[in-house]
């Protein structure tokens, strides 16, 4: 009580310079300690500290820094207004992912990507992965994300990517997978991609990076929006294909609502998607809802609350009936479908105990059921992964510290996989030095603990992480990082047990998780309106799971399999150009391998011995490129962008299928008008055929005519 | 930029795969008759005929070709089977029941050569060529008798996934890479 008395108050607003608009998403820090907030809708931000002299520092997208001086008094007001301007590039300066703690990324370790508003306003997308496929080093195959090379093909068995929305994972507790359809697409802020094993900070999944989602928070003032697109595909370039008469088209309609209720902000909204489908069952019916209470309980603190439902009534696209019918399934197969649906809660609440710790205490849960209404099956799954986190963060001089515990459990009932129980218990701990104003250290450690069914199978796993980045120049950071990762196998890969295509796949129990050790230097170089990025990676992964028979037996099953190494070279570029124009590319080449290596030592020393009998890893291109333009001028705006993919030299299943590379090409325009926005986008511009799955053909041109309104 | 957009757009449009495969090697075919003896069991699910490499195959899941299920409840059909070009030394009829797999106990009957019926039948196929001939005698009461040579060489054999065709196939719920 006596440190309440004794604090005074910063309330203050951030202004845009040129127009005199409040900035909603701003990072206001004071820098030296660990208190900050981020303002609301109107601009506004709350701090508590004790007397003294602070520097207040707020930094966002797109705009320069602006920092004041204030001065605090006991049980004082100390009011501050101030005011950023634009700079013509766009740039995320801090993040949170890497450390999980805000950062600004010239010091984040490892690499680090971020999609800001900006890109995500000009590219309005249907779901999440539409925009991630335009993030360097980042790949789709289907619904399946990667990073770096790190999954070749997979089909609902587990991700080697972590996904997080607003801090909580959002993995199916069957089959450890991401369901795209159910994120809430139109209701995003920032997306942030770290590549490199994560496990030292997040554990399983966290094998080749994490992707984070943040949701938009809610408005003080009553806001309501109307978003609705509408479109169709166009007719398959070659006439063999055209399987159905008309056109296949598709709509979308998002209306949301946001306002101060009391001493909550609140944030509703909800959406209906309908798409005939580009191919045969291609078609699909979502509709989803969400929820967001916000609040600040005592100034200093936050809590908040995030519920999410969603639905997906779709068809089931397995593979094309052949290359002459690439649009239509086999006949047996027509009128399969899938229904899903998808419940999750997020609640957090974040305080300051005073200018050098903070709290953080988080609960999730996340329920989802699917069933298969196959020809030949009606397999069903329902899974329930609840859990709950406490973080500390601590400021100690040059020295930080996150230390924090982390609890979840699964529970799955299903007629593919059984009936199970799983528990995880883990502890981390994070400590970030600056021996010089120039160097930054980090050192993090994490255990985790996986009893499976009882007592039935226990895992455990250490995750060390290193990273340093060091200052050459104001405009020129160096660094490095080495960290491990590990997955734990899924439900559905350790307890499979079904008839397919004549055989039987048997469960596995036994399955050890996968686990990788990832190694980094890099360096980034910011000028101007100019930042370049040069990462040279080398990824070790161990006891990749894959089907294998048994031996002896005609029975298959998931098995610890395969060695790989995966070595790179990643190049992004950012620049603001003249007359409104913004340009990015991002270059990856990477070496996948697998094969083996003689045991030598501990894990993270093999990275050094050659792979022996090596062969390509498959389903991995070498050469991936993303590029953009965009341009923005009074009301008006326009953006092309350009991704490729080369041609993959290896595949498993269909070697003798035709494989090409990716040319793919996406343009989108639009103009404001008042509380409108109308826009235009063609995907697929030059109505390119490939496949990212096998025997998929990915999506053809279609056209999409969009309005947003505020109202 | 401009210039890989338009290099993307002399290289890309309306190209990439189309509906004619580009990389199908030029295929051979075997042909003939499987004449099915005894009653069909009432939990048939499908019938195929399997052309392996070598006789006797030390992986009897190292099928180099697999045809399309047979009709069910005939006395005799014909098929045809696209074929690699190269030389077979066993082709066999399996049959396989509702909610089995794909297994020795599958084995109905096998090409014979036909200068000494006790032997196996070996089919040379070369580019465009269809050898006609292929008959096989499927035999229901002498289901899962395998010749001798077989049982020997599968004997502590390891097995391995099955190729194309009859693994696991996309959208299984169950393939990883």
């Amino acid at each position: 009580m006596a440190w309440a008395q004794e604090r005074g108050f910063i309330v203050g607003r951030v202004l845009d310079a040129r127009t005199g608009e409040p900035l909603p998403g701003v990072a206001v820090t004071l820098p030296g300690t660990i208190l900050g907030t981020m303002t609301d809708l109107e601009g506004r931000f709350v701090l508590k500290a004790p007397p003294g002299t602070y520097a207040v520092e707020a930094l966002l997208v797109g705009y320069g820094p602006a920092r004041r001086e204030v001065e605090i008094s006991p049980g004082d007001t100390t009011k501050v207004v101030l005011e950023l301007k634009e700079r013509p590039l766009k740039l995320p300066p801090v993040v949170v992912t890497a450390t999980k703690k805000a950062q600004p990324l010239r010091e984040v370790p490892i690499s680090t990507s971020v999609v800001g508003k900006d890109e995500l306003r000009a590219r309005p997308a249907q779901t999440l992965d539409q925009v991630l496929r335009y993030v360097p080093g980042v790949e789709l195959k289907g619904g399946e994300v990667g990073i770096r090379a790190s999954t070749g093909y997979s089909q609902g068995a587990g991700s080697r990517v972590l996904l997080l929305i607003d801090g909580a994972p959002a993995m199916t507790g069957d089959t450890g997978g991401i369901n795209w359809d159910a994120l809430p697409a139109g209701e995003i802020e920032r997306i942030e991609v770290v590549k490199g094993a994560g496990s030292a900070l997040y554990g399983s999944n966290a094998m080749a990076g994490v992707i984070q989602v943040f949701t938009r928070r809610p408005s003080r003032t009553p806001r309501t929006w109307l978003r609705t697109a509408a479109g169709c595909y166009d007719r398959p370039y070659h006439p063999e294909w055209r399987w159905s008469s008309g056109l296949r088209t598709f709509y979308s309609l998002e209306v949301g609502h946001s306002r101060k209720l009391g001493p909550f902000g609140v944030l509703l909204s909800g959406s209906r998607q309908r798409s005939e489908g580009y191919r045969q069952n291609g078609d699909y019916i979502r509709h989803r809802l969400m929820g967001k209470l916000e609040a600040e309980p005592i100034p200093g603190s936050r809590a908040d609350l995030t519920l999410h439902w969603a639905e997906e009534d779709r068809g089931q696209f397995l593979y094309w009936k052949s290359q002459e019918h690439a649009l239509e399934v086999p006949e047996e197969m027509v009128g399969d479908r899938v229904y899903s649906g998808k419940f999750r809660f997020n609640g957090s609440f974040r305080s300051a105990l005073g200018t050098k710790l903070a709290i953080l205490l988080r609960g999730y849960a996340y329920r989802t059921y699917w069933q298969n209404f196959f020809h030949d099956s009606q397999d069903r799954s329902r899974a329930l992964r609840a859990g709950c986190e406490a973080r500390a963060e601590a400021s100690l001089g040059g020295l930080s510290l996150t230390a924090g515990g982390e609890v979840a459990r699964d529970g799955v009932s299903s007629s593919m996989f059984g009936d199970h129980r799983l528990w995880d218990v883990a502890g981390y701990v994070q400590t970030e030095w600056r021996p010089s104003p120039l160097t930054t250290l980090t050192l993090g450690l994490r255990y985790d603990r996986q009893v499976v069914d009882g007592k039935d199978k226990v895992e455990s796993q250490l995750s060390p992480k290193f990273g340093a980045t060091f200052r050459l120049s104001p405009e020129m950071v160096l660094r490095a990082s080495v960290g491990r990762g590990f997955r734990a196998p899924s439900v559905a890969e350790r307890f499979t047990d079904a008839y397919i295509a004549g055989f039987r796949v048997v469960p596995n129990p036994g399955l050890r998780p996968e686990r990788s050790w990832g190694y980094e230097v890099g360096f980034r170089w910011t000028s101007g309106n100019s930042v370049a990025d040069l990462a040279l990676f080398q990824n070790e992964y161990w006891d990749l799971i894959e089907p294998q028979a048994v031996p002896g037996s005609p029975l298959v099953r998931m098995a610890n399999v395969t060695r790989a190494r995966v070595r790179g070279v990643e190049l992004e570029l950012t620049a603001g150009l003249p007359s409104g124009f913004y340009g990015s590319l991002g270059y990856t080449y990477i070496v996948p391998r697998e094969g083996r290596i003689r045991p030598y030592g501990p894990d993270f020393l093999q990275a050094l011995r050659p792979l022996e009998d090596s062969d390509e890893l498959p389903y991995r291109p070498r050469n991936r490129l993303v590029a953009s333009v965009r341009w923005e001028g009074g009301p008006f705006s326009a953006e092309a962008r350009f991704r490729y993919a080369s041609r993959v030299r290896r595949v498993k299943m269909y070697p003798q299928d035709d494989r090409v590379p990716q040319y793919v090409v996406d343009v989108s325009g639009g103009v404001r008008l008042r509380n409108c926005t109308l826009s235009f986008r063609v995907d697929n511009l030059l109505q390119y055929h490939y496949t990212e799955v096998e025997r998929n053909l990915a999506p053809i041109r279609s056209f999409t005519l969009a309005l947003t309104a505020e109202l | 930029m401009r210039y890989i957009l338009l290099l993307s757009a002399f290289v890309a449009c309306g190209k990439g795969i189309g509906p004619t495969p580009r990389n199908v090697p030029e295929l051979g075919a075997i042909r003939g008759t499987v004449k099915f003896l005894g009653s069909w069991p009432d939990s048939t699910a499908e019938v195929r005929v399997a052309v392996y490499e070598e006789y006797p195959p030390e992986n009897f899941y190292d099928v180099k070709a697999f045809s399309d299920p047979l009709p069910v409840g005939v006395d005799s059909t014909t098929y045809k089977l696209l074929i690699s070009p190269g030389t077979y030394g066993w082709i066999m009829v399996a049959w396989r029941g509702e909610g089995r797999f794909w297994g020795p106990e599958s084995f109905l009957g096998m090409y014979l050569d036909p200068n000494d019926p006790s032997r196996p039948g070996k089919v040379t196929v070369g580019p465009g060529e269809e050898v006609g001939g292929i008959d096989i005698l499927a035999d229901f009461s002498k289901r899962g008798q395998l010749p001798p040579e077989v049982v020997e060489a599968l004997e502590g054999a390891t097995y391995r996934p099955a190729p194309d065709g009859i693994g696991l196939g996309p959208g299984t719920g169950v393939h990883r890479r």
